[in-house]
């Protein structure tokens, strides 16, 4: 055998085991083991694999897929048809059970399907004395609080005798695990019914139930009620359970007419039995308003479950199949089980099923079904009884699932009106019409809240209504009345409107989500979510307000042009739009790109016009490039070479000029220019100096210096001819000295050409050291020039040096210079050591401006510059010399060369200036 | 890095000889004396270095495989035969006056007379390239210096207004005259100075 698990802590104990190992409870309950006992070796395999109680009692199509563990149970079911009852077979229970429930074993030929035994059933048999109501209170918390007898310790008298007597079937301990409520109040766990899994006792044992419970109906003269095939009363209550508030009140329908013939009988046997589970106990605080009247069930006639169809707990006209337990079998009697008068709960009396509608029939029908008890003088509980009424009705009531459950329930006695179910007022509103049966299939619903499992009809459900006509969900349930749901006028509880969900949102402008397209429920369904219009709407309630207030906007203009055309203009649908798709994965879709037409369409590529497109500038521009481009590729004519013939003679011409300007005058063919009647002072000064004898006696030394290069010793020589032979003729004695290495040479050329006589100079050759040597050879000649040219010793003191011996011994010194540079060394450093003596300057023209400035500054007393100069002292001394010669030719000379200049420059600047204009006029 | 014993050498030798010009003592003046003749000599000795780095570059000019000067042989060959000449005959010798006088004043006087037609053509070249005023100018300046130069406006009567026109041009380039030399005078000055101060050294590279 499999593990069992514990019902209160879940956990696994060995088969054997009878305790729980963890929390101590006892594992098996009573209806546990007579199932067991009832399913054989084959129960244990299927409870072991005991699906979630919420699945199995969602079955709303039992003969769907059915899973293997329920189907091997149904036939063994039906291998146990031909078996004893399980309850005769069974030893161990056979004492404890009734008698009418061994007559519903021997009845039931097939052998109930333990697994299609309804979960309140299974807690029924299976509830033991010690067992916490919770279980049974746990299953009808949300929906059937009334009916919830709560803790059954706490109100002992509560707990109805019959589930007492249910109790005590089972030789098990007393000490039964306390079922932990669950969520879902049908959801009965299976540790309750000891491992049997609710889908199999709602699903394969429908018929099972529907058979034994005819049986019990038969006994007890009371049509059965046959059972809905699923059983899922129960697992309407799993799904459907919510708070105790949301849940509406339980409706008086006619399934309490049972339930009230019980609280009759069973009034007087108000005992304190120990706590049972009971799946219709509801807590008396709990009980809504409105809900039904255990007492009013024996005495009415209604149906137990009401006719409605929406009724979750309608038993449907099913035939009981085999295994099933049939109320009508047991008993047609529709009478109470007076049996059970005694055993009525008092819970179940003090329900008052005078609001509650669809009570009469119900009352009715538990009447006409109330099954009397069995020989072994049990009497079946009057639930039992009307259990029976239930299965007749059940056609009736499939019938009329559609009708609204407008009948009102018959007033109950207050008698038998709990207290707690005195609280319950009848809701005001009225009963949702036509609520929509919800099937209850085997797999599990979607584990999502669902107003439809409770009962509540929403708008969905209405229109579901009429299409559940032929498969009312607890059509096969053994539900009582007081648990049908189904032509409940008024709630069983008072209505949540907040867990309500809203209407569908009529949708022009439906949002689209992203779930809205699911199967989801429909508080899960966003677009059934009224939130955002609720949201909408109370921000509108403020914008309205405010709107008053506030000017409308006006959109700028460059703001308008950006608004999208769709706002605008919205684009209808095209016919793109509405194309649907023939073939591919996306078959029979609207609006999807097309993808057969494209890759079968050939599209020829466009065609695009590489003509470039100028404006007229641009095309200007171009132009412009394009001339100077092509200007730049033909070729230029090259310009005539100007050929230099013309400059060649003119040059040649030029220089012929020159040369006859030059030598016709010397040769006396030009005519002889007047001399110079203006004469430069220095000139002058130059030439009385010279002449003064004070200044320059006879026979007095003077001193040479000769600083002029070759390159200038022409113009040199003529200019300083004339002075020499003037010292010459005062028999100076000269002694000539030159910082220059060619000076002595040129000395000697001069002396020579001169004709200066050589006994009269004496040349002390090259200086050396340029001013310094000056300054060293005005300190102190003597060491300055110790030797002459000839590599002699220098006369000093003697010869022609006689009482020299200082620059100042000297009676002048005469400086030929063509270089400024040397004239000033000459007078910056010997004229201070002449001692006053003239410092007389022969230079060239190049030089003299650079040297008259010492003139000025009476520095030098004399300067003769150039051949002018010596043909001026010429003139003065009234000699004649080459400088009066060479004066016309230099004269020619200079002015043809001042003329040439002026006539090139005016000829050049008329030919640049015609030149120039024949240009522009070209261009 | 520089030599502080040469700069203090010619720091002292240079305030001697400024002292000794400015100061006529006897000492000063010997000692002066003898700094100058020491300055000759090495004067002289200079030029017979630069002579031979003449004769030695013109030699290297010879050797040279890439752009052998042909004209170098000729200037050593005659430097050779003036130098042997010189020896020979002695500077005095009218013979080696006359080859010194007949070759070096002949073509020096041509470089002088090339020099001048050059320089006249390229001032014209210039003339022409850049046209301007200053060009206009130095133009009309040339033209009446050579006129007043060549004495043409001397001759003739004596016209006070000429005179006084000569006389006013021939100052012209008189004035310029004395801002050269000043010039050159100041700079001098201030060279000396530097050297008696040390800031320049030509002397230690």
């Amino acid at each position: 055998m499999a593990d069992i698990r514990c019902s209160n802590c879940q956990t696994l104990n060995p088969a054997d085991a009878k305790v729980c190992k963890n929390c101590g409870r006892p594992l098996l309950d009573e209806s546990s083991s007579w199932l067991d006992n009832l399913r054989g070796d084959s129960g244990s395999l299927s409870w072991s694999e005991s699906e979630p109680n919420a699945k199995a009692a969602e079955e709303s199509q039992p003969n769907e897929e059915i899973p293997d563990w329920l189907q091997r149970i149904r036939q063994r079911n039906q291998e146990e048809q031909s078996r004893p009852a399980p309850f005769s077979s069974a030893g161990e229970s056979e004492e404890e059970t009734p008698d009418w429930l061994k007559n519903l074993t021997a009845s039931s030929s097939a052998g109930s399907e333990d697994t299609g035994e309804a979960d309140w059933l299974q807690n029924l048999r299976g509830s033991q004395p010690s067992s916490s109501p919770e279980h049974n209170s746990g299953i009808f918390e949300e929906g059937l609080q009334p009916l919830d007898a709560g803790d059954g310790a706490e109100n002992p008298q509560e707990t109805p005798d019959w589930l007492r007597s249910i109790a005590s079937w089972n030789d098990e301990p007393a000490d039964q695990e306390e079922i932990q409520p669950v969520e879902n109040p049908f959801d009965v766990p299976a540790e309750q019914k000891g491992d049997q899994p609710i889908a199999e006792f709602h699903t394969s044992g429908e018929e099972n139930d529907e058979e034994w419970l005819s049986n019990l109906a038969a006994q007890s003269g009371s049509a059965p009620t046959p059972l809905d095939e699923n059983a899922d009363w129960l697992a309407s209550f799993q799904a459907g359970t919510t708070p105790d508030e949301s849940v509406p009140p339980l409706q008086h329908t006619g399934v309490t007419d049972w339930l009230s013939s019980l609280s009759e009988e069973n009034e007087s046997a108000a005992a304190s039995e120990p706590e049972i589970e009971n799946p219709i106990s509801t807590p008396e605080e709990k009980a809504p308003a409105g809900a039904f009247s255990w007492e009013s069930e024996p005495s009415s006639d209604e149906p137990i479950i009401g006719q409605e169809s929406e009724s979750p707990y309608t038993i449907p006209e099913e035939t009981p199949t085999s295994g099933s337990f049939s109320w009508e079998s047991e008993s047609s009697s529709k009478e109470p089980i007076s049996g059970q008068s005694d055993e009525t709960p008092d819970w179940l009396r003090q329900f008052d099923l005078q609001d509650v509608p669809g009570q009469q029939p119900l009352q009715e029908s538990a009447q006409s079904r109330a099954f009397e008890s069995d020989d072994a003088g049990e009497k079946l509980p009057d639930w039992m009884g009307t259990y029976a009424s239930f299965e007749s009705e059940a056609p009736a009531s499939e019938e009329a699932q559609s009708e609204p459950a407008a009948e009102a329930a018959e007033p109950i006695s207050e008698e038998g009106i709990p207290d707690w179910l005195k609280n319950f007022t009848p809701s005001e509103t009225p009963p949702p019409a036509e609520e929509p049966v919800v099937p209850i299939s085997e797999e599990p619903q979607e584990e999502s809240f669902s107003w439809q499992s409770l009962g509540i009809p929403t708008d969905e459900t209405k229109h579901a209504a009429e299409e559940a006509v032929g498969a009312p969900p607890f059509a096969g349930a053994n539900l009582p009345e007081w648990l049908d749901q189904s032509g409940i006028g008024t709630p069983r509880l008072d209505f949540n409107q907040d867990l309500i969900p809203p209407a569908e949102p009529s949708g022009e402008l439906e949002p689209v989500t992203p779930f809205s397209q699911t199967g989801l429920p429909e508080w899960l369904d966003e677009s059934g979510v009224s939130l955002p219009a609720s949201e909408s709407e109370g921000v509108e309630l403020p914008e309205e307000i405010s709107d008053q207030n506030l000017e409308a906007a006006e959109l700028p203009s460059w703001l308008q042009s950006m608004r999208p055309i769709e706002m605008v203009a919205p684009k209808a649908a095209s016919a793109d739009d509405k194309r649907t798709e023939k073939a591919g994965p996306l078959a029979g879709l609207a609006g999807v790109l097309p993808s057969e037409d494209l890759v079968g369409q050939y599209i020829k590529p466009p065609l695009y016009s590489v003509k470039l497109r100028v404006s007229e500038k641009q095309r200007v521009h171009a132009s412009l490039i394009e001339t100077l481009i092509s200007e730049e590729s033909q070729p230029q004519a090259i310009p005539p070479e100007r050929s230099e013939a013309p400059q060649r003679v003119l040059r040649f011409l030029v220089a012929a000029i020159l040369i006859l300007a030059i030598l016709l005058p010397r040769f006396n063919f030009l005519p002889a220019l007047p001399s110079a009647t203006i004469l430069p002072q220095e000139l002058i000064a130059f030439e009385a100096t010279l002449a003064d004898e004070s200044l320059l006696p006879r026979g007095s030394a003077v001193l040479l210096a000769l600083e002029y290069e070759p390159g200038l010793s022409g113009e040199m020589q003529t200019a300083s001819e004339g002075v020499i032979r003037q010292l010459a003729e005062k028999d100076i004695r000269l002694t000539i000295i030159s910082t220059s290495p060619s000076g002595p040479i040129l000395a000697e050329a001069l002396l020579k050409k001169a004709a200066f006589d050589p006994a009269f100079r004496v040349n002390l050759g090259y200086l050396a050291g340029g001013s310094t040597g000056l300054q060293s050879f005005g300190l102190a000649p003597m060491q300055a020039a110790p030797a002459t040219l000839q590599g002699q010793f220098a006369p000093w003191n003697s010869g022609v040096l006689a009482g020299i011996s200082r620059l100042s011994d000297f009676s002048a010194a005469i400086v030929l210079t063509d270089d400024p540079d040397k004239g000033r060394n000459w007078v910056e450093q010997v004229q201070p050591s002449l001692g006053g003596k003239p410092l007389l300057i022969v230079s060239s023209a190049q030089a003299a401006p650079l040297l008259l400035p010492y003139y000025n500054s009476g520095q030098v007393q004399g300067i003769i510059s150039g051949i002018t100069g010596a043909a001026g002292f010429e003139t003065l001394t009234q000699s004649s010399g080459s400088a009066t010669l060479l004066r016309d030719a230099y004269q020619y000379g200079m002015m043809l060369t001042a003329l040439l200049i002026l006539v090139g420059s005016l000829i050049t600047g008329i030919i640049t200036s015609i030149t120039r204009s024949k240009a522009e006029k070209e261009v | 890095m520089r030599n502080p014993v040469a700069t203090a050498i010619a720091i002292a030798v240079g305030l001697i000889i400024l002292v000794g010009y400015f100061v006529p003592l006897g000492i000063l003046s010997n000692l002066r004396t003898y700094l100058l003749d020491w300055a000759i000599g090495l004067a002289g000795v200079a030029s017979v270095v630069a002579i031979i780095n003449l004769l030695l570059v013109h030699a290297r000019k010879i050797k040279d495989r890439r752009e052998p000067d042909r004209y170098s042989i000729l200037l050593l060959l005659a430097f050779a035969a003036t130098f042997i000449a010189g020896l020979v005959f002695g500077p005095a010798s009218a013979t080696f006056q006359n080859i010194i006088t007949s070759i070096q004043v002949p073509i020096e006087a041509s470089l002088m007379a090339v020099l001048a037609v050059s320089l006249t053509y390229a001032s014209l070249r210039l003339f022409k390239r850049r046209k301007g005023w200053m060009a206009v100018l130095f133009v009309i300046s040339t033209i009446i210096f050579l006129v007043i130069g060549s004495g043409f406006l001397s001759i003739g009567p004596q016209v006070p207004v000429v005179r006084d026109i000569l006389g006013a041009v021939n100052m012209l380039p008189i004035a310029g005259a004395r801002g050269i030399l000043l010039g050159i005078a100041l700079g001098g000055l201030t060279t000396g100075l530097r050297i008696l101060m040390g800031a320049d050294r030509p002397y230690s590279g």
